[in-house]
């Protein structure tokens, strides 16, 4: 377990191993999210510009 | 099992830090560094961005929107992580900002200052591919001041600090409404004022009463270098110029009367709360001030949306 002061931080190696997979799994889910949002972002405006050639 | 124990030793016992005493951290947990991104500050932000992109002419496609309000989050939350790994060394002596992840030495400054650096780039770059050029020309121009002219420069330089630095907090109503608009007009510049405005008498509130704290970490704030006194008479002037500023949406047909009264209401009421700082000797109005001027930026961003969106209904 982790014991936490303003200056002083102390953890167990399996504290520090959580942690860090924490983080990898926040990492992980933000390129996912980026991917989505690229991929919905491209469908949009590919629509938006097949609209405007069609004169919609 | 061996336990790993290390010393952040931001803090030392007298004087002011180095930037270089800080130790790399493996402790750090998402949400410290979700802290980095100052969620507080963020939903203002995220806010006025909103409310900008919202009372803008035009039509944006909603997931476009939804897009350029994330990037408009991003960028100012990877700009505050930026500013947090500048300011580490007077952030660890000012009690307000000694709880911050990197004083407490739960994130390496290193990784805040990567950390800002891939958001601001990715939510420019992302504006630019999925808004416009204009949006994410501005996005990047708010970054980039609030980082090297507010931070890096004027903050500890000057005590006009928070009034020209305050241009970067008020970008975001532009860069919304040119997410539509695709341009700057002078409506959005209307909106850029009233948050332009705003500014120094809600930070300089915030110094009233936490004068002690920057004169200790040597920030020459207003309060700090010309005094309670004259501190307390810009504030008062600020939000008297700020009053026509808050009003001139409705004057110039951006927002309709329901917004007029909001603004005229909200700006008479940040009046009296001058009126009542100017005249109190204490530090309770002040922080008083300081509260209601969150209150009022909330509000009137509030009244521009439900304005806007009772005109869309009717």
């Amino acid at each position: 377990m982790a014991s936490e002061s303003r200056d002083t931080l102390t953890m167990t190696d399996e504290e520090i191993r959580r942690r860090q997979r924490s983080r990898n799994i926040a990492v992980a889910l933000s390129v996912a999210a980026l991917v989505v949002i690229v991929f919905v972002v491209s469908i949009v405006r590919i629509k938006a510009g097949i609209d405007a050639s069609a004169g919609r | 099992m061996s336990d790993t124990a290390y010393q952040s030793t931001a803090i030392e016992a007298s004087g002011r830090p180095d930037r270089a005493s800080f130790s790399v951290s493996k402790g750090a947990e998402v949400r410290d560094f979700v802290r980095l991104l100052k969620p507080r500050v963020m939903s203002l932000v995220v806010f006025s961005g909103f409310a900008g992109l919202f009372v803008a002419p035009g039509h944006l496609h909603p997931i476009l929107a939804a897009v350029a309000v994330l990037c408009i989050a991003v960028g100012a939350g990877a700009a505050g992580a930026i500013n947090m790994w500048f300011d580490r060394d007077i952030d660890a002596i000012m009690v307000r900002t000694r709880g911050r992840p990197i004083p407490r030495g739960k994130v390496a400054p290193d990784d805040a200052l990567a950390f800002g650096t891939v958001l601001s780039l990715g939510s420019v770059l992302i504006m630019a591919l999925a808004v416009n050029y204009v949006a994410a020309g501005l996005l990047a121009a708010a970054i980039l001041f609030y980082v090297f002219i507010y931070t890096m420069w004027l903050k500890r330089s000057t005590p006009q600090n928070i009034v020209i630095g305050g241009a970067a907090g008020a970008f975001p109503p532009m860069i919304g409404w040119a997410a539509v608009t695709g341009d700057v007009s002078l409506e959005s510049i209307m909106l850029f004022g009233l948050i332009f405005l705003w500014t120094p008498p809600h930070f300089w509130a915030l110094a009233l009463y936490r004068r002690g704290d920057y004169a200790d970490a040597g920030v020459p704030m207003l309060p700090v270098v010309a005094g309670v006194r004259e501190t307390k008479k810009q504030m008062l002037i600020y939000t008297l110029l700020l009053f026509p500023c808050a009003v001139a949406p409705y004057w110039m047909g951006v927002a309709g009367p329901l917004y007029g009264m909001a603004a005229a209401v909200l700006g008479g009421l940040f009046v009296l709360s001058a009126i009542a700082v100017w005249r109190d000797d204490s530090d309770k109005s002040a922080k008083r001030m300081f509260g209601y001027s969150i209150f009022y930026l909330f509000a009137i961003f509030g009244a521009m949306i439900l304005d806007r969106g009772v005109g869309l209904i009717g």
